[in-house]
């Protein structure tokens, strides 16, 4: 396999997480760490192809995910919001849940157990887009993928301008960064937080669609922990979905690669290992290094001090007139 | 004239306290009108209930002699605004953001904010204002008096015609409070009805029109400026109840010989920017002796006490307790050798807010033999310290399992307090120990720090405020840009001159051009 076509593999494999980390980010920036984002997710995939299977029609489908999965999260926000149950005991609640349901549904909505598939009329329509197509390499990675790839490359973009350039991003900012500052000039900080949310919901419920509907099939626990690799990219970007948006092409990278290499007879859980890896270390090193850096601009200054440096005896102007006293 | 607004037979009950008992109060515009009283006398909850952040029990607000009842929201509709004693703002925003905060203009496009009117909007208020601010810049890069600039063009911002400022001065530097009564006299001048809470009564007869003063929830007396009524005497006695009042003042002992602190050669930076801080420092506090730190914030005051108190590093230097090295131990070890610290940020690192006062009492000693045996706390033990404390530093409001932060502000500070001196520090480090309380409790205070240095222990007492330095130093070192400008061993009413000159790195011609020659000597 070349690198373009390694490439518009990551492009395909990035979009399920990209779409849930951006989600995540709403909960996040309100300080609600979204733990339940596997569960919204799975439960996405499931309700997507249910949703094809009913309705006959992906995109009917995609909608049913997103609107039932935000509806979840409704019920999330308001055990959160109205009852103060505590959200990470909420978001394991439906984790283990969406597991056992989406299990447990299979038998009466599909009448087989463990894995579907969808009729391959059923499946995403592709596109080719006009001028990309026609591009060389770019159109290996761009092209002939399904409409919401396009869409989700498009909304660390958007959702950066709802942030700093709207009424809502500047409320969900001060909600998040201090609630009582918010309160005190008028913002209904509970509204803020619903929507917030919901969102997370909405757009956890796409990224599950999207999976599952590439795929063209529903398979039990077929997230596979991808809502926590999402979770990851939320962490390190600290909330801000561009950088979120790099995180989950590191992570796409690491995915398409183990995918290729395993077919090459190298290890597969070695490779799989590979991401969190890769997380852990840029979630470690930026502190490290600048520890590291402290710490070694401290002892500079330390030795100066010792050895009487002229110049740091020269910063001082009044040494002299009290320590004469003493 | 009627009034901007009329508060009526004000009635507001917290568990346990009736915090306002039928208290009247009114504005009118273009006039300032001060409210005074005791820590805990409940002048910031009737302010809250005039901003719609609480509900009054009975009693009913009228706005331009409309009957009206409010939430916050609705209370910034009606042009109400507060500058509160603890700013809400949020650090990791601009200053733009937090003006338009919950009032952005939009575009045409709803839900798009409209940066650039609001920008115009607020270089225009700043102009109008004679503030130099940059609205780009991130709020926690602000300084104190700053950050207050930001609340009041927040509150011109939505066109606020009534303010509240309650304790606005507790915060600022001596300048900081000169300009900011510059600001207020021209709102005033715009017409704007003021209120304004303040311990200092000097500021109250300064600014204020008219005055109310307040005492355990009730309205105790009401003066005017223009009947020549409104003295610091008639203000001070109201408030205390007591017919004649003076401030504390220590006794001044010549230093004695025996060191409890010493500081040889510290230095230090900032972990951040590398930038030095503390530049060579050598002081000594003796027993029985409070030496006063005095200088414009921000000089390295905060700096110095960190390293004392072992929260930060230094590059060079040692520091001892009682003759023993404590350079290089910890928070706890210092404390365990008898440090005692009441600190300035009493919400941060002063008292653990959501604790209960017992908490706090115990914290950091819970696992002496006073307080627990055999790894279990000993509850009974715990309370009645607590109740004892209580009454004897007169927490008023305080009982068993109270949260801390439903104490008013002085009445935390007293919580620290009764922790700090219970203790029989041989240090006491006292930063701003005094800030945001009444005069009862500042001379309450003072007792308590002239008491530690009866009983032979050492106080270094930091402090912005030159009256209480002048007032509790037996000696006093200035600290300019690190360093100590000079020193000042026989304290009197005439020193105020030269620290003044030493705050403003100021030193007396001679010395300082014996200092530049000598300086060069060794430089070379
Ligand atoms: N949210 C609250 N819950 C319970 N009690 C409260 C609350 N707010 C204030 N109190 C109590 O009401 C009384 C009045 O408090 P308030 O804050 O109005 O005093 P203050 O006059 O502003 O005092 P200070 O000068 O110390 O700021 C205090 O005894 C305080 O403990
Ligand atoms: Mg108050």
């Amino acid at each position: 396999m070349n690198i373009t076509q390694l490439l518009g593999l990551t492009v395909r494999l990035l979009v399920p997480t990209l779409l849930v980390a951006l989600g995540g980010i709403f909960s996040f920036r309100i300080k609600v760490f979204p733990l339940g984002l596997e569960g919204y997710m799975l439960a996405g995939c499931f309700l997507a192809v249910t949703g094809t299977y009913l309705f006959g029609s992906p995109y009917l489908g995609m909608a049913f995910a997103a609107i039932l999965v935000m509806l979840l999260a409704l019920i999330f926000a308001f055990f959160v919001i109205e009852l103060s149950v505590n959200p990470v005991i909420c978001a394991f609640a439906i984790n283990t849940i969406v597991a056992g349901m989406t299990r447990f549904l299979m038998i009466p909505v599909f009448g087989s157990s463990g894995r579907i598939y969808l009729d391959s009329a059923l499946a995403l329509p592709r596109f080719q887009v006009p001028i990309i197509k026609s591009i060389p390499i770019v159109a290996d990675i761009f092209n002939n993928h399904s409409a919401l790839v396009y869409v989700a490359l498009l909304l660390p973009f958007v959702i950066q301008f709802v942030y700093y350039k709207t009424n809502y991003g500047l409320s969900l900012r001060a909600t998040g960064a201090y609630e009582e500052a918010a309160v005190a000039v008028g913002i209904s900080t509970r509204k803020v937080r619903y929507i917030a949310l919901m969102t997370t919901g909405c757009l956890a419920g796409l990224g599950g669609a999207q999976l599952s509907l590439t795929a063209n099939l529903f398979n039990v626990g077929m997230t596979d922990g991808r809502g926590f690799t999402a979770l990851a990219a939320i962490v390190l970007s600290a909330g801000e979905p561009i950088r979120a948006f790099l995180g989950c092409i590191l992570f796409g990278l690491c995915d398409a690669l183990v995918l290729n290499l395993s077919s090459e007879g190298i290890p597969i859980q070695f490779l799989s290992m590979l991401p969190y890896i890769l997380a852990i270390l840029f979630a470690v090193m930026p502190p490290v290094i600048r520890k590291l850096s402290e710490r070694t601009a401290f002892s500079k200054l330390q030795l100066r001090i010792r050895q009487n440096d002229p110049e740091i005896l020269a910063s001082r102007a009044f040494h002299h007139s009290v320590n004469s006293e003493e | 004239m009627e009034s901007l607004v009329e508060m009526r037979g004000i009635v507001k009950e917290f568990p346990n306290i009736l915090a306002n008992d039928k208290v009247d109060f009114f504005l009118d515009g273009g006039k300032v009108h001060a409210l005074v009283g005791e820590n805990g006398a409940g002048k910031t909850t009737l302010m809250r209930i005039m901003f719609g952040m609480y509900r009054q029990d009975e009693g009913e607000i009228l706005i331009a002699g409309k009957r009206q009842s409010y939430t916050v929201a609705g209370a910034q509709k009606l042009g109400i605004a507060m500058v509160h004693q603890n700013f809400m703002q949020i650090p990791q925003m601009s200053v733009l953001e937090n003006i338009i905060l919950g009032h952005a203009p939009q575009t045409k496009a709803r839900g798009i904010i409209d940066y650039k009117s609001a920008r115009t909007r607020i270089q225009k208020l700043l102009q109008d204002m004679g503030m130099k601010l940059n609205p780009d810049m991130l709020v926690q890069r602000l300084s104190v008096g700053e950050r207050q600039k930001v609340e009041i063009i927040k509150a011109l911002y939505i066109g606020a015609r009534i303010l509240i400022f309650d304790e606005p001065t507790a915060v600022l530097t001596p300048q900081e409070s000169g300009e900011l009564f510059k600001i207020i006299n021209q709102l005033k001048s715009e017409g704007k009805a003021i209120a304004y809470i303040s311990h200092k009564l000097n500021e109250v007869t300064e600014i204020a029109d008219m005055a109310t003063v307040m005492r355990r929830g009730k309205v105790v007396d009401y003066m005017t400026r223009e009947s020549g009524e409104m003295t610091r005497v008639r203000l001070a006695t109201s408030m205390v109840g007591q017919d004649e009042f003076e401030m504390v003042v220590s006794e001044k002992k010549p230093v004695g010989a025996e060191n409890i602190l010493e500081v040889k050669n510290l230095w230090a930076s900032d972990p951040h920017t590398q930038s030095l801080k503390i530049k060579g420092l050598n002081f000594s506090v003796a027993k029985g002796e409070i030496l006063g730190i005095g200088g414009v914030e921000g000089n390295g005051q905060q700096e110095l006490i960190e390293l004392i108190w072992g929260a930060t590093k230094q590059l060079e230097g040692e520091i001892s307790l009682d003759g023993k090295d404590i350079s290089h131990t910890g928070v706890h070890e210092r404390r365990e050798a008898g440090l005692g610290y009441i600190s300035e940020d009493r919400m941060i690192t002063g008292v653990s807010a959501e604790a209960s006062i017992q908490e706090n009492i115990v914290g950091g000693k819970e696992s002496s033999a006073e307080f627990s045996r055999a790894g279990l706390l000993r509850n009974g033990a715990i309370n009645d310290k607590t109740l004892a404390l209580i009454d004897q530093f007169d927490i008023r409001g305080g009982r068993l399992n109270l949260p801390v932060k439903s104490l008013s502000g002085g009445n935390m500070q007293k919580v620290i307090l009764a922790r700090e001196i219970s203790r029989n520090p041989k240090l006491l480090i006292a930063a701003h120990p005094t800030r945001g309380l009444d005069i009862g409790a500042i001379n309450f205070v003072r007792e308590q720090l002239i008491a530690q240095k009866e009983k032979d222990a050492a106080v270094l007492l930091i402090t912005a405020d030159l009256e209480e330095l002048l007032a509790l130093s037996d000696r006093i070192l200035v600290m300019y840009e690190g360093e100590f400008s000079g020193e000042v061993r026989n304290v009197s009413e005439e020193s105020i001159q030269e620290i003044g000159l030493l705050m403003g790195g100021i030193v007396k011609d001679a010395i300082a051009k014996e200092n530049g020659g000598k300086h060069e000597a060794e430089a070379h």
